[in-house]
């Protein structure tokens, strides 16, 4: 599975919870019913016209806001991280940059064919780059929509030595400005950096582009964000009851944001279950909360609703059995004690569970449990290959409730003959049985069972149903959620 | 229930498949029109033109399997059509100050999200993500090329990360 399928994975699990839980207004809901019940008796290629309705209320309230929402005017960056700020958006590490003055105007003015693009606010520190980015028309009046970033259109930060160290891009959340935005996963180590912009079309869905020339550069200077950056040293050490050795390193706050650094280490037993490179395959959930118990933010829980606050996050390996992790937050509490407590991880480990049955004889759903995981097959067909080349394939469609997480296991498909398939799989993961209160209970869904889509396995090159199929799933990424470990951060005297 | 069994029923006349079929289907319908239009009241004029329609043309409906992106293919007609009519007004802009939009993720509702894209990649996302469409369906649905879908879907992921995830451009895989 690349970056991509993980994210993609991640999206949906994501975007679907949010549209289960989302229920259907009453006014749609209303519309549906009434749709329904004025369907004739016969369809056959009869044309229903049906009343279209409108509540008068509602034009009025729409008119209502439209009139209350134009007496605003456009606000300044500045402005805008104060009412973020107001709103309880916690970026902190904004409205701080805000503070110390490190809000610098490059005065960048290019107009051509019309538009001029202006930048009159940046924020930069090692851990990101923040800049507010308006394009105002023939009229003067600023076109939210008019400038995607894609090619030829880019953004680019490059640190005193000419490196590219970045490129931004278009966050969202507000249309007063494009809100321009860079991470960096490693702080910059670079006393200035440049910020290069490559505007060469404007153009919004089929509208006709318009080509010209709204190229922007200047320097920021990085002296004063790097003199605010200070190291706290970490204590503290845990072994888990599977022999994962995790240490606590070091924090690094930044004007923007805070790094947290740790460091774990497989034992002999652990190692020897995830062979070869499988152990490299890994994740940490655990979260900070505050004295009092209240969660601060949370990283890969399965709680019902958590705080998050991560910019980046990387790992990387160096030595056997041995990563270290960093994750930048936008914010960890300065002055007042909080904690860090593990709640769960997991490894890519070797399984070899099995799971077999006759496609013929599956006329209702069977299930099967395997490490704590349940699936339940429900059908298998034959179909045409989704690579589009007019060949089939065989389609186990399926549910599954796993404990385990779904990010690195790996399934084949055998046939009476024992020979093995590759298995895409098509579909969507969600959680499932999270609580508000708990950030190790709950299970990832395969398909969706409120709507009745399950997940699809693509046997690719098996274009016949056989009369036994074997489905093995050859690697587990195994979850253990049994650490009991938190460490008091920020001690005070 | 069976889509395509019930799909099949309805091709033949029957009523009550039509309408456990549009039950099973409306909440699907909803975001898809919602991530077009942008009002309630929209929805709904679109959601009801767009049963009138599918009951009344289903015997078109070439294979019953595919019920869900035939209907969504017309849901997508009738809010373009909605759109045109109303020449693109937004009656409610997105603005920060008029919403309780926060970066603590529990809180972030779908639309939420979704509304933060460009326009142009409301749709794709919701169909790629949500309701599971292949590159294929999505292009088949929207007459765009295949490419165009990719291009946007790509685009579409790096914001996306950022706004459901949290995750700046340089997070690896799991954190």
């Amino acid at each position: 599975m690349d970056h991509h399928e993980r994210v993609d994975r991640d999206l949906k699990q994501f975007l679907k919870t949010k549209s289960q839980n989302m229920a259907i207004p009453d006014i749609v809901q209303h519309a549906v019913d009434n749709a329904l019940s004025s369907l004739p008796e016969s369809n056959v290629k009869q044309r229903t016209t049906l009343k279209r309705w409108r509540w008068t209320a509602a034009i009025m309230a729409l008119i209502v806001l439209l009139g209350t929402v134009s007496f605003f005017t456009v606000p300044t960056f500045a402005q805008m991280v104060r009412s973020l700020f107001a709103k309880d958006y916690t970026d902190i590490g904004l409205l701080r940059a805000q503070e110390l003055g490190l809000v610098y105007d490059p005065h960048i003015k290019v107009k051509d064919e019309g538009y001029k693009l202006v930048i009159n606010e940046a924020v930069a520190d090692p851990t990101r780059v923040t800049m507010a980015l308006q394009l105002f028309d023939k009229k003067g009046e600023h076109d939210r929509n008019k400038l995607v970033f894609v090619d030829p259109n880019n953004i680019t930060i490059k640190d005193d030595h000419g490196n590219v160290v970045g490129s931004m891009y278009d966050m969202g959340l507000t249309n007063d400005f494009y809100y321009m935005v860079a991470f960096f996963s490693k702080p910059l180590q670079t006393d200035k950096i440049t910020i290069e912009g490559n505007i060469r079309t404007l153009g919004y869905q089929k509208e006709p582009l318009i080509e010209g020339n709204w190229d922007f550069s200047f320097d920021m200077d990085m002296k004063e964000a790097n003199r605010q950056t200070q190291i706290e040293k970490l204590s503290g050490s845990y072994t888990t009851p599977h022999g994962m050795t995790i240490t606590l390193k070091r924090l690094t706050r930044m004007v923007q944001g805070v790094r947290f650094e740790l460091e774990t280490e497989l034992d002999d037993t652990a190692m020897a279950r995830s062979p070869g490179d499988l152990w490299e395959k890994q994740m940490l959930s655990f979260h900070f909360e505050t004295m009092e118990g209240q969660e601060i933010y949370s990283v890969n829980p399965r709680k019902e609703g958590y705080k998050d606050s991560l910019m980046t996050s990387e790992h990387q390996v160096i030595g056997n059995g041995k990563m270290r992790w960093s994750y930048t937050f936008k914010y960890l509490p300065e002055h007042e004690s909080y904690r860090f407590v593990l709640d769960a991880y997991s490894v890519a480990e070797k399984d070899g569970s099995r799971i077999s049955f006759k496609p013929s004889e599956l006329t209702e759903p069977k299930t099967f449990d395997i490490l704590k995981d349940r699936v339940e097959l429900v059908g298998t067909s034959l179909e045409a290959s989704l690579s589009g080349d007019s060949t089939y394939e065989t389609v186990i469609t399926l549910y599954g409730e796993l404990e385990n997480e779904a990010t690195y296991e790996e399934w084949n498909a055998y046939d009476p003959a024992g020979k093995s398939y590759e298995i895409s799989l098509r579909g969507g993961y969600s959680f499932v049985n999270t609580l508000p209160d708990n950030w190790r209970e709950g299970l990832i869904s395969m398909g969706d069972r409120y709507t009745q889509q399950p997940i699809e396995f693509r046997v690719q090159g098996l274009e016949q149903i056989p009369e036994e199929l074997t489905l093995v799933r050859e690697v587990v990424d195994k979850r253990y959620k049994d650490p009991d470990w938190s460490v008091l951060l920020n001690e005070q005297e | 229930m069976n889509i395509s069994e019930k799909a099949q029923l309805a091709k033949q006349g029957d009523k009550e498949a039509f309408v456990c079929l549009i039950r099973a289907v409306e909440r699907n319908l909803f975001i898809v029109a919602r991530s077009i239009v942008k009002n309630e009241a929209d929805c709904a004029d679109a959601m009801q033109e767009t049963i009138a329609k599918a009951f009344s043309n289903i015997h078109t409906l070439k294979e019953p399997a595919y019920f869900k992106t035939w209907i969504i293919r017309i849901l997508i007609n009738e809010c373009n059509r909605m759109i045109r009519k109303k020449k693109r007004v937004h009656p409610v802009p997105y603005d920060m100050r008029n919403t309780t939009y926060t970066s603590e993720y529990e809180q972030i509702e779908l639309f939420e999200v979704i509304d933060e894209l460009d326009e142009q990649l409301q749709t794709i996302v919701t169909l790629y993500y949500i309701e599971d469409l292949s590159v294929k369906e999505i292009a088949k649905v929207l007459e765009v090329s295949e490419g165009t879908v990719k291009s946007r879907l790509y685009r579409a992921r790096q914001k996306l990360s950022e706004l459901a995830l949290g995750e700046g451009e340089a997070k690896y895989g799991s954190s």
